[in-house]
């Protein structure tokens, strides 16, 4: 029986098992987060397989999943993160990624979809520090951003062979490769927002940077909350204060390097609009 | 659905309201759906505080936008009745009436 550890604020969630199959590529996605020896454990995750059935005890909110390998791999990844949700109170949890350079962090946020993965890979290929690829908590308290590193991944180059770009159902089918990053390159500690960034990826997409209205981003900040019902007023008036503080941007794009040039050059410029 | 001129507004107290620079988040926690507001939908849920008549909102806002009441009580009807249909507002005279028949 393997046992891996992940860990987040020094508390862990234990997932169990002897199906290689999930556990190695589970154990590669939270590589960033796992421990040898627990601190504190939270709970325990089992997965076996049940005849072609993947299986996994434990699991209370998506434990109904279609019993593939994939169905139990997103099971497992959204068993963990809620035990951690559940538990840091003091964050709204976002679903979102981040890169930072210099300390400050741009945060994409938005649903599967659109784009934020590409974006968070392309700033951090061109040496951005990298945060987070799905899940992003922030302090209540402070502000800042609390890192999440699941290992960051892209899916393959989205541009066919006749140089038809696909549209995000096609890229939705595409592989996924590891994002490899150089030591040190993963920011282990908590950082200041400089903008807030809402991709939309589309084969048709005119790129640019389109200020986002102040209660629409707020809106969007409050959709990708994965813990709204965990503070609903704390949450909104939260979200609200951070639009007020800081820059939101709609960013249509068809190009993932072309739209990571554009946010590091107007990262550099302070996000002047 | 005709919103009447003689409706008093008011906020139903389970929706939360924050405003973000010149616009407002509304969200209701029985339905968990969230709204935004730009500034002239805020000034209109702004008044909607259970004291004032439809028309005597266009009056307000008429000082407000510089635009006289008569002409704002289309569009300040139009956003009532979307409040009132999403369920953020409630008219205060029906629900005096349904108190005074419980008790």
């Amino acid at each position: 029986m393997q046992t891996l550890f992940v860990s987040f604020g020094n508390q862990e969630v234990a997932v169990a098992g002897e199906v290689e199959e999930v556990l190695v590529p589970l154990a590669h996605n939270f590589r960033e987060l796992l421990v040898p020896v627990p601190y504190k454990l939270l709970d325990t995750l089992t997965v076996r397989r049940e005849g072609d059935r993947y299986v996994v005890d434990g699991a209370d909110q998506f434990g109904d999943h279609d019993g593939t390998l994939h169905g139990a791999m997103q099971c497992l990844k959204f068993e963990i993160v809620f035990r951690f949700v559940r538990e840091h109170r003091e964050l709204l949890w976002l679903h979102a990624g981040a890169a930072a350079k210099g300390g400050r962090a741009v945060v994409m946020c938005g649903t599967w979809g659109r784009g934020k993965s590409t974006l968070v890979s392309n700033l951090c290929l061109r040496g951005w520090s990298y945060l987070s690829d799905d899940i992003v908590p922030v302090s209540l308290e402070t502000g800042e951003l609390v890192p999440f590193p699941l290992t960051p991944q892209m899916r393959e180059h989205a541009a066919t062979e006749d140089d038809r770009l696909l549209s995000p159902g096609e890229v939705a089918q595409l592989e996924k490769r590891t994002i490899e990053l150089r030591e040190g390159q993963i920011d282990a500690g908590r950082c200041a927002i400089a903008a807030l960034i809402f991709p939309q990826y589309s084969p048709e997409a005119d790129m640019r940077l389109v200020r986002t209205a102040p209660a629409s981003a707020t809106l969007e900040l409050l959709q990708n909350c994965l813990n709204l019902k965990m503070h609903r007023g704390e949450a909104v008036r939260y979200l609200g204060k951070l639009v007020e503080r800081t820059p939101a941007f709609h960013l249509p794009y068809r190009h993932g390097e072309a739209a990571a040039q554009l946010l590091i050059h107007t990262h550099a410029q302070g996000f002047p609009f | 659905m005709m919103i009447p001129e003689d409706m008093i507004p008011v906020q139903r107290p389970d929706v939360l309201s924050q405003g973000v620079l010149e616009e407002m988040v509304l969200y209701d926690g029985n339905s968990e759906m969230g709204f935004s507001l730009n500034a002239s939908a805020k000034a209109i849920w702004d008044a909607c505080d259970g004291s004032k008549t439809v028309v005597q909102i266009c009056e307000d806002l008429s000082g407000v936008f510089d635009i006289p009441a008569g002409e704002l009580l289309v569009d300040v009807r139009l956003a009532l009745e979307q409040f009132l249909v999403l369920g953020l507002i409630q008219d205060k005279q029906s629900l005096v009436n349904n108190e005074a028949d419980v008790a």
